[in-house]
């Protein structure tokens, strides 16, 4: 796909979704023609990894463990990697047939998605089918895939979180469970991005509500983390800082997908910057923000070495204010009515009051993308000069950290280490330490086991 | 592929001198064995995620030339021209550029940054470190979706 950028015609430009008749069309505009067959052909490839590896996260995960490793043992972030390649192994295939037809309807003459088009005051001979097809193939793929990006960043979360609070996490089972019921929601919710293709008003009734059901996993999710951060030892690290950033967004982020979810509000902001700043927020803000506090926190692992903690905060905080920034006055965008994806809103006339909004965007994306120099440097700088870490720099339960910092095949050098414990027995009252770590027996902290635990 | 060729040729070099008995079991890796064909978990993720750096920073840099269009709508920035060339012609984006620029950095963004860059890289490091295995169940299915996401969807 980089390479079409090269191209002459330019790369694919029907919108990442990719609808037909834009997409299917290699007459369509110029992006439609040699760009997004690179577009399908690299979709395919990733396609196939993505599948590749979800089976082999499921199968380690299922058949791997070591002993006393339990699946309700499990670190949090293990069940998220687990739920996300569930997800991905059942939704992806539906990407791939969709590609698949549209590669037909492009090359080989089928209709799948073409329905009567005249170019030119000719109609095109393949006709009879429908391009709301497509929408449907994409959404089942498209809802999943919104939580197989998102539930990474917050089993990320949930690990740091309950490490620098010092604290065990709140409700593990009720994490666990709403996990995988956000899983399953995720399935029957995608007709809530398709209100406006003229479907039974009944049928979006529906939709908003299974997509309203959502709101009760998260927030139990969310509040599971504000509870966990109560009155918690908190260790304000980089890390911590980018989870609870996560955290934030999340929030702010969930409430307008209330507003979105619901068919009869949906309705009159479809299609505008409402709808961008909503999932920047929620899916794209939220997942980065999880995957820093995951580099910043696994960095010693995976490297052996610290990364700047004062780059960190100065990268946090420039970066938290940017994006809040760019994605909040995008919402009055849209509540104005300016429509996503135009080349030019100075155009219309009603839309010029809102220049100077789209003013204050740019330049606080100017000044986050900068924010984002300030990370790669710390990045690439500490992976060779930063200071040495030391074997457990962050106090932390789960057995990763008994490995030794020199990456060696195989982990551990001599038997893999047998768990006896949950990840989360933080600050227990009667312990030595404020952590026992999972590898620690029941029968060497008599002074701290709770009834039940021998 | 790589991998085993260079098995072999080290089980050839150890044939030649099988008059000394010191059988010494280092992996002789070179750069391409270590680096981008390796079939260690923890290499792999190393191998996400400066991909998914790379890749994110593709994508920022794409979303910044369109919000430069969509703040101030009318004005030219001739220093375009020297980084997107005949896109940017006279200094003013082009429209159909920009329709471009804004699929690609979706799709960069979605798929290739926060699907394979954030599972890819904390799935392959800490699946086998948090449950206590050696490596991933398939070594070589690891190695094909970060090979793949490295140099063919690239």
């Amino acid at each position: 796909m980089m390479w079409s950028v090269f191209i002459e015609t330019g790369p694919a430009s029907g919108g990442w979704t990719i609808y037909p008749p834009l997409s299917a069309l290699p007459q369509a505009m110029p992006g439609s023609g040699m760009g997004m067959t690179l577009w399908l052909v690299s979709m395919v490839l990733f396609i196939v990894s993505a599948l590749l590896g979800g089976i082999n996260y499921i199968a380690t995960v299922i058949n791997l463990r070591t002993k006393g490793m339990s699946m309700m043992r499990l670190p949090l972030t293990i069940w998220a990697f687990l739920i996300t390649a569930i997800l991905g192994v059942l939704s992806f295939p539906v990407l791939f047939a969709a590609a698949l037809l549209l590669v037909f309807d492009r090359s080989f003459g089928t209709s799948f998605y073409l329905s009567d088009i005249f170019i030119g005051g000719e109609a095109l001979h393949n006709s009879g089918g429908s391009p709301i097809l497509f929408q449907h193939l994409f959404w089942f793929l498209g809802h999943p895939e919104v939580y197989i990006v998102l539930l990474p960043a917050l089993g990320l979360a949930s690990e740091v979180i309950a490490t620098q609070s010092r604290k065990p996490i709140f409700g593990y089972k009720a994490m666990v469970v709403s996990m995988l019921v956000i899983a399953f929601l995720s399935f029957i919710v995608w007709g809530h991005h398709m209100f406006m293709t003229g479907m039974n008003p009944f049928l979006g009734a529906v939709f908003t509500f299974t997509t309203l059901l959502i709101a009760i996993p998260s927030a139990v999710k969310v509040f599971n983390y504000i509870a966990t951060l109560w009155k918690a030892n908190i260790q304000l690290t980089p890390a911590m800082c980018f989870a609870i950033g996560l955290v934030s967004f999340f929030i702010s982020g969930g409430l307008t997908g209330i507003i979105l979810g619901d068919s009869a509000l949906d309705i009159n902001i479809h299609d505008t910057y409402f709808v961008v700043a909503h999932f920047h927020i929620v899916m794209g803000a939220s997942a980065i923000f999880g995957m820093f506090a995951g580099v910043y926190h696994w960095f010693p692992r995976m490297f052996g070495r610290m990364m700047n903690k004062t780059l960190g905060y100065i990268h946090f905080w420039i970066t938290v204010i940017a994006v809040y920034g760019v994605f909040f006055p995008m919402h009055f965008l849209g509540l104005a009515g300016v429509p996503r994806r135009y080349y030019s809103n100075s155009a219309y006339e009603s839309f010029m009051d809102m220049q100077n909004i789209n003013e204050l965007v740019t330049v606080m994306s100017m000044i986050g993308g900068v924010a984002q120099l300030i990370f790669a440097f710390n990045f690439f700088y500490s992976m060779f000069y930063g200071k040495k870490s030391e074997q457990n720099p962050w106090g932390s339960n789960t057995i990763e950290w008994t490995a030794p910092v020199e990456h060696l095949h195989g982990n551990w050098p001599g038997e893999i280490p047998t768990v006896h414990r949950w990840a989360y027995d933080y600050s227990k009252p009667g312990a030595e330490h404020d952590f026992i770590p999972q590898t620690t027996p029941y029968s060497q902290t008599k002074g701290s086991n709770l009834p039940g635990e021998e | 592929m790589e991998v085993n060729h260079g098995q072999v040729q080290h089980a050839k070099a150890h044939e030649h001198d099988h008059a000394h008995d010191d059988h010494h079991h280092e992996h002789h890796d070179t750069f391409w064995t270590k680096y981008i064909f390796s079939q260690d978990h923890k290499m792999i993720s190393k191998q996400f995620l400066v991909t998914a750096i790379v890749m994110a920073f593709v994508a920022m840099g794409m979303s910044l030339i369109f919000r430069l269009q969509l703040g101030y709508d009318g004005q030219k920035f001739p220093w375009l021209e020297n980084i997107i060339g005949s896109w940017g012609k006279d200094g003013k984006l082009d429209p159909g550029f920009y329709l471009a620029l804004v699929t690609i950095h979706g799709t960069i963004m979605v798929f290739f940054v926060l699907t394979g860059g954030l599972s890819g890289t904390f799935s392959n490091l800490l699946i086998p470190f948090q449950v206590g295995a050696r490596d991933m169940a398939s070594g070589s299915s690891t190695c094909f979706p970060s090979g793949s996401s490295l140099l063919l969807v690239r």
